[in-house]
């Protein structure tokens, strides 16, 4: 989570919000409706390829798409059996192997253009991206308090449970479980108490009503830059059509 | 439990987003007219989501020896009710999908049916019901949070059924394959968070009792 904001912050491509999320969108929408392996395959490419370029860290990129394309290699066996009813048993599935296969590269093309939009685009940018195409204030607001409160959560339950570990809780499963739960009490009261004093703060700068008032910076499109963006998904499609075409042959 | 960014064809993944449109349309309307009443209703609800994205991706200890994590709907529906759920859970699949990798955008509409939607509702029926029919309130909790995790996982089966139907058997077949399949590990974590949810309620129980905010913590239901 923090190697992600770190590198979204230090991306050369975190001022292209827009940009960056037609290209996404680009190449998620290649993989999603390309129905052959090769699509999943050639997005990712394209998407370390365009990571390398925003400079973000391929060894966090990687490390990140294996460990959630373990669902797509553990999804491959249920896919890959059929249960036969006489007599009752498993048996093989080729036709499920190859839908299989179809599914975990898709997966794993469309997880990589996501992956690419986190890592280059900070999340208060596409905060100012859903204002611009008027998303509702509310949806917005709690975004944005919940992208703060986040971290900060997430700091106090580590202190909280090395804390608990340092006191004995973990020496067992029912321990663990009583220690857990106490973590999980105290972070949610903590959580409250935060929120109360944000409201404090908040009244006591002149906001009333509950009104959240965030920076705000701008959209500026860069009509060349989005051109690009929509071009190179477009170009992408047309590539993987073409190695469809020779393999065909 | 969360279906993985693009496992679902993109028909599917339309479809499941349209019909959770509705229903997050509807908490997010309540929440706005909630939080017009209530000034410091939208911090209050963002520290719970904030709250219920770090519950989520805590690792507890599962009965096969494994590690599985909490979903935290059962607590939130039974603490905030079904409606602020919904959506406060959607917003935790949003950020699980772009920090942790976990679930997808485009599986965010499926990901939320099976979780937000029915998990919620889940949870707030059974508690509802339990407490109705005089069960004891841990037992109503532990029944509420474990059914919800069983109810989510379902849903989420059927829907894997949907999109990869058998060749024998059709969708029904695939969805009782996918069931099977993923019971051992599953049926543990909804026993685990059962118990977690009753621990942690109990808990909060001696710091919030008289929170107004969480009459269930008073033994209302």
């Amino acid at each position: 989570m923090h190697r992600i904001e770190r590198s979204a912050c230090l991306s050369r491509m975190r001022e292209r919000t827009l940009e960056t999320c037609v290209l996404c969108a680009g190449l998620a929408l290649c993989s999603l409706t390309i129905p052959s392996p090769s699509a999943g395959i050639t997005v990712l490419l394209a998407s370390l390829v365009v990571a390398g370029c925003a400079e973000v860290p391929l060894r966090d990129f990687a490390r990140v798409l294996c460990a959630a394309s373990g669902f797509a290699v553990v999804s491959l066996l249920p896919l890959s059996v059929a249960v036969e009813t006489d007599p009752l048993g498993l048996a093989w599935d080729p036709a499920g192997f190859q839908s299989g296969i179809l599914a975990g590269t898709r997966a794993i093309g469309t997880l990589s253009a996501t992956l690419l939009l986190a890592f280059t685009t900070p999340f208060p940018r596409i905060l100012v991206l859903l204002r611009w195409v008027r998303a509702p204030a509310i949806l917005t607001d709690l975004l944005a308090l919940v992208h703060r409160e986040i971290f900060l959560l997430d700091e106090t339950f580590t202190r909280l449970a090395k804390a608990l570990a340092c006191r004995g809780g973990g020496n067992g499963a029912a321990a663990r479980l009583r220690s857990l739960s106490a973590g999980v009490a105290a972070l949610f009261v903590q959580a409250l108490e935060h929120s109360r004093r944000l409201e404090t703060g908040l009244a006591s700068r002149g906001a009333e009503n509950g009104e959240v008032k965030f920076w705000d910076d701008e959209i500026v499109v860069r009509p060349a830059a989005l051109f690009l963006a929509f071009a190179s998904p477009a170009a992408l499609a047309a590539l993987i059509a073409w190695e469809r075409s020779i393999l065909a042959f | 439990m969360h279906i993985m960014e693009g496992y679902l064809p993109v028909k599917h993944a339309i479809g499941w987003s349209i019909a959770s449109a509705p229903f997050l349309g509807l908490g997010l309307h309540r929440i706005s007219r909630w939080t017009r009443d209530n000034p410091s209703g939208k911090l209050f609800l963002g520290a719970c989501a904030g709250f219920a994205f770090v519950l989520s991706a805590l690792k507890i200890p599962s009965v096969t020896g494994s590690c599985s994590h909490p979903t935290g709907i059962g607590l939130g529906a039974v603490l905030l009710g079904p409606f602020p759920m919904m959506v406060l859970g959607t917003i935790v699949l949003l950020f699980q999908a772009l920090f942790l990798a976990h679930g997808g955008l485009t599986t965010l509409g499926a990901n939320a049916f099976s979780m937000c939607i029915v998990g919620s509702f889940l949870a707030w029926g059974v508690n509802r019901t339990a407490i109705g029919l005089r069960v004891p309130q841990g037992g109503a909790l532990f029944m509420a949070a474990a059914l919800s995790d069983l109810g989510t996982y379902m849903v989420t089966s059927f829907q894997l059924g949907l999109a990869f139907p058998s060749v024998q058997g059709g969708v029904l077949a695939s969805t009782a394959k996918f069931f099977v399949i993923f019971v051992p590990t599953q049926l543990p974590l909804a026993i685990s968070e059962g118990l977690l949810t009753v621990f942690v309620v109990n808990l909060l129980r001696s710091h919030l009792g008289n929170d107004k905010r969480f009459p269930v913590l008073n033994g209302a239901s």
